[in-house]
C-alpha cells in the first residue's frame, strides 16, 4: 500500500505537465483509493469524490427537490465519509457505505425541514428530454391533461415526490430514477429485499393518485 | 385485459413518467466545482486542527461575534464579582502588632465581634489569634486557632513558639 501512496504522491507532485509513468489515480480501484485516503491522501479521496458525486448528488436532489440543499448535503456527506474513513472496514463497497451516510444525513435533514417552510429549487431538464419517448407520448394528447409543458410536468413530479414519506421517496428515487436493483437498495437502506418491494409498491400507488392526470388512460 | 395486467401496465407507465426526473441535471461544471470545494473544506479543516488550542479558540471567537460577546460579558461579570468580594471584608479587617510588625487580617473583626453562636458553630476569641514568621518567608503566615464556643482555650491548642497577638 505504501507503494501506491508513493505513486499517488509522485503523481500529484508531477502534475499534468510531465507525462506520468506511475499508476494514474483513475486506474486504481476503489479499495486502493480508500486505503490511500485512510492514510490522509486527499488526492485519492478527490478521485473517489469524482467517481461518485454525481450519483449521490442526483439522489439527494431527488430527495430534497432543492439544488442548494442537495449541494450542501453532498458536501457534508463526503466530508463525514472522509472523517469516518478510518472506521471503514470494507464490508460493503465504498460507494454503498458513502451512500448510506448520505441517505441517513438527508433523512435527518428532511425530518427537520418538515418544521419550516421551504421552496422547490429545480435544476433544468437536459436537452435530450425533448426526444424522450415517454415525454413524446405524453405530449401527443393521450393524457387527460392534453398538452403538457416540460416545466409544468417537472414541477408536478417533484411535488408528487415530496408527498411521499422519506423512506418511500428514497426507494422510488433509487429504483425508478437511479435504476438500482432491489438488492442494492436493501443494502443502502439496511433492510431486506421484501421491505424494499413493499415500499416501492406502496409509493407507486400513492404516486398514481397524485399523477393521474399525467398518466395514459385505459 | 385482466386486472393484474392492467395494474402492471399502470405501474410501468408511472415508472416511465418518474424516470423523466433523471433528466434534471445540475448546472454545467458543477461536478468539478463540487469536488474541489469538498477537498478545500477538508484541507481547511486539517489546517485548523493543526493550530494550537488557544489560537483555535481565538479564531472561533473572531468568526462568531455572538460567542465573543457572551465570553466578554462573563469576563466582566467575573471581574465585578471579584472586586465586590475583595472590597466586602475590608470593614472587618483588623490590624495586629507583633514584634514591631503590623498585620492586617481580613475578617478578624467579624470573628471577634460576633457573639451570636447560632450564626456559626465555631468562634474565635481574639486572644488566640496567633501569627508567626515561618523561617525565611517574607510574608508572615497567619494561623488562627479555632475553638468551639464556650469550650475555653486549652493550652495545647496554642501553637508552640508563636507570639500571642494583642489587638
Amino acid at each position: 500500500m505504501e507503494a501506491i501512496t508513493r505513486k499517488i504522491r509522485r503523481d500529484d507532485a508531477s502534475n499534468a505537465s510531465l507525462p506520468s509513468t506511475a499508476v494514474s489515480l483513475t486506474d486504481l480501484d476503489d479499495a486502493c483509493l480508500v486505503t490511500a485516503s485512510q492514510q490522509g491522501e486527499l488526492a485519492a479521496f478527490d478521485e473517489l469524490i469524482r467517481r461518485y458525486h454525481s450519483r449521490i448528488y442526483a439522489t439527494l436532489y431527488h430527495m430534497t427537490s432543492n439544488h442548494e440543499d442537495a449541494d450542501d448535503l453532498t458536501q457534508e456527506s463526503f466530508i463525514r465519509a472522509f472523517k469516518a474513513l478510518k472506521r471503514f472496514k470494507g464490508d460493503a463497497s465504498f460507494y454503498t457505505w458513502t451512500y448510506r451516510i448520505a441517505v441517513n444525513l438527508t433523512i435527518n435533514f428532511l425530518k427537520k425541514r418538515h418544521r419550516r417552510a421551504y421552496h422547490l429549487s429545480l435544476n433544468d431538464m437536459d436537452i435530450q428530454v425533448e426526444n424522450h419517448p415517454e415525454l413524446v407520448a405524453l405530449i401527443s394528447n393521450k393524457t387527460p391533461r392534453g398538452e403538457v409543458r416540460i416545466h409544468e410536468l417537472q414541477q408536478k413530479l417533484n411535488e408528487a415526490m415530496l408527498q411521499l414519506s422519506e423512506t418511500h421517496r428514497l426507494t422510488v428515487t433509487l429504483h425508478d430514477i437511479q435504476g438500482m436493483s432491489h438488492e442494492e437498495i436493501s443494502k443502502i437502506m439496511d433492510c431486506n429485499v421484501g421491505t424494499v418491494r413493499s415500499r416501492l409498491f406502496y409509493a407507486r400507488q400513492q404516486l398514481q393518485g397524485y399523477l393521474a392526470d399525467y398518466l395514459p388512460q385505459p | 385485459m385482466d386486472m393484474k395486467e392492467q395494474h402492471a401496465q399502470d405501474q410501468e407507465a408511472l415508472r416511465k413518467l418518474i424516470s423523466l426526473k433523471g433528466h434534471e441535471t445540475p448546472p454545467p461544471g458543477y461536478g468539478d466545482l463540487l469536488a474541489s470545494r469538498i477537498i478545500s473544506r477538508l484541507e481547511v479543516d486539517r489546517i485548523a486542527h493543526r493550530d494550537p488550542f488557544l489560537w483555535r479558540i481565538f479564531r472561533n471567537l473572531s468568526f462568531r461575534p455572538a460567542l465573543s460577546v457572551v465570553y466578554s460579558l462573563v469576563m466582566i461579570a467575573l471581574v465585578c464579582f471579584g472586586r465586590d468580594v475583595a472590597e466586602a471584608p475590608s470593614a472587618n479587617t483588623q490590624t495586629f502588632q507583633a514584634g514591631g510588625l503590623s498585620f492586617q487580617i481580613p475578617g478578624a473583626a467579624w470573628f471577634r465581634n460576633s457573639t451570636d453562636s447560632s450564626q456559626h458553630s465555631m468562634k474565635l476569641p481574639s486572644r488566640v489569634m496567633t501569627a508567626g514568621l515561618m523561617g525565611k518567608r517574607s510574608r508572615p503566615s497567619i494561623q488562627p486557632t479555632l475553638q468551639f464556643t464556650g469550650s475555653g482555650l486549652s493550652p495545647l491548642s496554642q501553637p508552640m513558639g508563636y507570639p500571642l497577638l494583642q489587638p
